[in-house]
């Protein structure tokens, strides 16, 4: 029944099975209704990365190399152990980015470079070559084999075919007839293709069952169990090697390299970046990823071994390729249904990698490679063209069956001479050269584009040299002197023992040498060079990924002025004017914005159309359109200090600690003068203290000794006990004065005073102050001059503190004058609005710098010069108070030698009234 | 915060468990002549020590406080009519 015909018509049965739920696929992500937003279908998605390699692969290797085959599944499975922390970060900068593949992400995160994206789209495409080749040659070679059935006979044998012949040929086209339909549906890339993903999970359950049933039927069927095929197999001394490792099956060097291969692959693969993370619906999925997909890749495996050896015994003489295993075991029993099952299986596997790879690479092609070339050609006008949709899907249509025509020839010139796996090795390498500079990117901010661009393409070159080259000798393409003796004869450069390396194998060495100059150039450029504004910004936002706030992310950096409708008008253009208006609708309704009446579009809108931009022609031609139509205004040194976030909040930790040590610094002082201030105030205390006692204390004195006397001397006769009597009382009374001018200035001072305000007349009050102090006058023979004219405007006063002051300062006067010839003279006269009095005397004087002192309590000043001037230090201080009391000023004209005049004005009670 | 710091730490000394016990020289104990019910020990050892490392991961990610799931990827694009 395994006629051409039937092998087809199943074919084709089963790829419009694929077909229909890609679709439905896509009509339930278009209803809203997502199937793959599940982290099965995730986790099912993942294991894309099961290809034919798996498939026919795996059990070829194992012929040769018992467990060989594994370490490319032990890698992921110790890769997605700590996928929580690093593929979860690569999710959530692709999102926030709109990233669209690894290319992208490459140049996005170094500065938006142009080049670096294109240099990583040539060199996922190269390395990718082998890859699809191997797909191309599995399923041909497994159709050809199945075609022959019931003979078992190997596509080697039968001759070379043309290309119109050739069944791989057919295939190639076939699957990117597929991968047009699935791929390249809509233009932006950032959305998922929902229905390609269907597809691909449903393909990954289809190849699963396939090569269970397979390994089931060879366990079970021809053998009876594990125990039973691994004793028999023992019986072979030629199988039973299989079952250790080391010399001649696989040495640990090359396991252990293998692994860190895998490891990288499973990551940095284009084909596994879309699926784990650009078409990632959910951070949450990685979680159920984390296991669920090594065990899918421990179900897979674990008939391989068997397969292997129930191959080996089987066909014995070496005839069957052990890579058609899978095909021929069943043949041989003639399982003709479980055939055809593990053809499809095969052909799962093949189609799923091939779609998903050369929709992630046309994507790169397009938005990487050909999109900023044709935009920065003038002449082609493109970016004034108003619908540049079609273009950018003929770009990856056209780039899709570009790659599956170079996946065929690399098939046709040096597939048919290598295993399948030592084929997807070469890929796996290649793909490896991204890993530094994205692991890179993503954990270190000094990372640079000079560094990214030196460390890949010096990796990507050694890998050639090292890997592909050789494989031309093979094919006979190049001499193999090339290999034996080094290229021109120069054995250090011998491609797999490059400066005299040896004991490695091919892979070990290429990934050793290949890693080595790549992180090496790229640490290294990276340090000794200086970021431009945008890497430094774009580096922080990858970096740092969950501290940026989700919305408007970037958008801090961006410093520009953009007009709201040329922004919309070119997002219009690449993404069609319907979807432009929504989104932007869209974000102004989430923002509150009123887009239609504002002119200037904020940086979060520039951010945002970018990003719309990004996600159909990649971030660095989005770049260039966005600044077409924006005036991008350089970073200033603000920005600068913001995009080294770290740095600037340490500086700006330093600045508020600098000032506030100022502020300390400051308040110190203030305190210091406070507390000098209070040092004063309290030798003041203390002064005043002295005095007060010492002025209490000369009255005490007196009144106590002649208290004294007259209590002794009951015979003092009359006349002596009146006199002492009188002192007595006379010093009692400039006791109780004193503590009244004590206790009044207290008063004073707590604003306590039991005022009586009055209409005065003070010329009468000056009057009777002199009447008062008169005999102090003329004690003391003082010539006294009074200047008051009889009628003087009424102040508002207390009539006694008034008086109080005026004789203070009449008495001040008199106890500073001379000894001869002194001389006071009293005026009082209007002064403008109020009413002001001079005490003028001929005495000593006081020195300028003492003319705020004197009204200060406790004040003596000119004791230095006069000796103790007699008084408590309290008249002045009282004076002052009493005046600035009653709104007016008090103030000492004088200069030492030449008198002083003390004088006070008052604000007239009209003039005060009026007020 | 130190749930997550302890699952961190976790993960890290899982993995580097799996590193350990899946290369030389740990591997090269098992790399003998032996068989278990009538399987070689290194196949054995092998497929059980990744099974136990899955088994590990499984019971470590379902221990993650639940992550809020992510709207704003779907929540940016609106649904296509």
């Amino acid at each position: 029944m395994l006629q051409g015909w039937v092998i087809l018509l199943v074919a084709l049965i089963y790829v419009i099975m694929l077909f229909l739920i890609a679709s439905w696929g896509d009509r339930r992500a278009d209803a809203g209704r997502s199937i793959i937003n599940s982290p099965y279908v995730y986790t099912l998605s993942i294991a894309v990365y099961c290809t034919t390699w798996t498939f026919y692969g795996s059990v070829g290797r194992a012929a040769t190399s018992g467990i060989g085959f594994l370490p490319i599944y032990i890698g992921p499975t110790l890769m997605v152990l700590i996928w929580w922390f690093v593929l979860r970060k690569i999710i959530r900068i692709c999102r926030l980015q709109r990233i669209t593949s690894i290319a992208d992400f490459v140049s996005s995160r170094y500065g938006k470079d142009p080049v670096l994206g294109g240099l990583v789209t040539v060199i996922a495409v190269l390395g990718i070559m082998p890859y699809i080749s191997l797909q191309l040659k599995a399923v041909s070679t497994s159709f050809t084999v199945l075609l022959q059935y019931p003979e078992i006979a190997m596509p080697s044998d039968l001759g070379r075919v043309s290309v119109l012949g050739d069944t791989a040929f057919y295939v190639a086209l076939l699957l990117a007839a597929f991968a047009i339909l699935f791929g390249t549906r809509h233009i932006d890339a950032t959305e998922h293709h929902e229905g390609m993903v269907a597809a691909v999970a449903f393909e990954s359950i289809v190849k699963l069952v396939a090569f269970l049933a397979i390994g089931v039927f060879v366990t079970y069927g021809i053998y009876d169990g594990f125990g039973d095929l691994f004793t028999r197999a023992a019986e072979y001394p030629d199988l039973a090697r299989l079952f250790t490792l080391g010399e001649g099956v696989i040495e640990y060097g090359e396991w252990f390299s293998l692994t860190v291969l895998s490891m990288l692959a499973i990551m940095f693969l284009p084909r596994q970046f879309q699926v784990a993370v650009i078409e990632n619906k959910s951070e949450d999925h990685v979680r159920t990823a984390m296991w669920m997909f090594p065990l899918y890749l421990l179900a897979i495996n674990i008939f391989v071994l068997p397969i292997a050896l129930g191959g080996l015994m089987q066909f014995p003489d070496g005839q069957v390729d052990a890579d058609t295993f899978v095909l021929a075991l069943p043949m041989a029993g003639k399982q003709e249904a479980l055939a055809l099952l593990v053809f499809l299986g095969g052909l799962s596997a093949a189609t799923a990698m091939v779609i998903v790879a050369t929709v992630a690479l046309s994507t790169m092609i397009s938005n990487d490679l050909v999109m900023p070339v044709l935009l920065r050609i003038k002449r082609l006008g493109l970016s004034e063209r108003a619908d540049l949709g079609f273009l950018l899907l003929s770009i990856r249509r056209g780039s899709i069956v570009i790659i599956l025509l170079l996946g065929y020839t690399y098939f046709r010139l040096i597939g048919e001479s290598y295993a399948l796996v030592t084929i997807g090795l070469v890929s796996f390498a290649a793909a490896a050269q991204f890993a530094p500079i994205i692991l890179g990117g993503v954990y270190w901010q000094g990372g640079t584009r000079r560094g990214a661009l030196a460390g890949l393409s010096a990796g990507f070159l050694v890998w050639a040299y090292t890997l592909v080259f050789p494989s031309f000798v093979q094919s006979g393409w190049l001499d193999g002197a090339y290999l034996t003796a080094g290229p021109l004869g120069l054995v250090l450069l011998k491609p797999y023992e490059l400066l005299g390396l040896t004991g490695l194998d091919p892979m070990t060495h290429s990934l050793f040498w290949s890693l080595l100059v790549n992180i090496g150039l790229y640490v290294g450029v990276s340090m000794l060079d200086r970021p431009e504004a945008l890497e430094r910004s774009q580096a922080a936002l990858f970096v740092d990924v969950f501290k940026y706030s989700e919305e408007d992310g970037g958008s801090r950096f961006w410093r520009g002025t953009a007009n709201v409708a040329a922004l919309r008008t070119l997002v219009a253009r690449f993404v069609g004017q319907a979807r432009a208006d929504r989104q932007f609708n869209a974000y102004a309704r989430s923002r509150g914005l009123d887009l239609a009446n504002m002119e200037t579009a904020s940086p979060g809108l520039v951010t945002f159309a970018e990003k719309l931009l990004a996600g159909s022609i990649g971030a660095a031609s989005a770049r260039v359109m966005v600044s077409s139509v924006v005036t991008e205004e350089p970073l200033g040194i603000g920005e600068v200090m913001e995009i080294l976030d770290e740095t600037s909040q340490v500086i700006e930790y330093s600045h508020q600690l600098e000032q506030k040590s100022h502020e300390l610094e400051k308040a110190t002082a203030e305190l210091r003068k406070a507390n000098t201030q209070l040092k004063e105030l309290d030798r003041l205390k203390d002064d005043f203290i002295t005095t007060v006692t010492h002025e209490l204390r000369t009255p005490l004195t007196s009144i106590r000794s002649f208290s004294e006397i007259l209590h002794d001397n009951p015979e003092l006769d009359d006349e002596q006990r009146h006199n002492f009597l009188g002192i007595v009382v006379k010093e009692t009374e400039r006791l109780s004065r004193l503590i009244n001018q004590v206790l009044d200035l207290a008063r004073l001072e707590a604003g306590e005073t039991d005022w009586q305000l009055e209409s005065l007349d003070l010329s009468a009050v000056l009057r009777d102050s002199l009447d008062t102090t008169s005999q102090l006058f003329k004690d003391r023979g003082i010539a006294l001059t009074v200047e008051c004219p009889d009628q003087v405007p009424h102040i508002s006063a207390d009539r006694d503190r008034i008086m109080q002051v005026i004789i203070n300062l009449l008495s001040n006067a008199v106890k500073f004058s001379p000894r001869e010839e002194a001389r006071v003279t009293v005026a009082l006269r209007p002064d403008g609005h109020g009413l002001r009095l001079d005490v003028k005397d001929n005495g000593p004087g006081i020195a300028a710098k003492d003319h705020g002192a004197v009204f200060e309590k406790f004040r003596q000043v000119g004791s230095t010069l006069t000796g103790k001037p007699g008084g408590s230090g309290l008249g002045l201080a009282i004076c002052r108070q009493t005046i600035d009391q009653l709104g007016g000023r008090i103030w000492v004209e004088s200069s030492p030698g030449a008198g002083a005049t003390f004088s006070f004005i008052l604000p007239l009670a009209d003039a005060k009234a009026a007020e | 915060m130190t749930k997550w710091s302890h699952f961190r730490e976790r993960a890290i000394a899982l993995f580097i468990l799996g590193g350990l016990v899946m290369n030389f020289p740990i591997m090269s104990l098992f790399s003998v002549d032996g068989f278990l019910f009538g399987i070689p020990a290194l196949y054995i050892y092998v497929f059980s020590a990744w099974l136990l490392l899955i088994v590990l991961a499984a019971a470590l990610v379902t221990r993650v406080p639940r992550h809020t799931v992510d709207r704003s990827r779907t929540a940016d694009i609106e649904p296509r009519p």
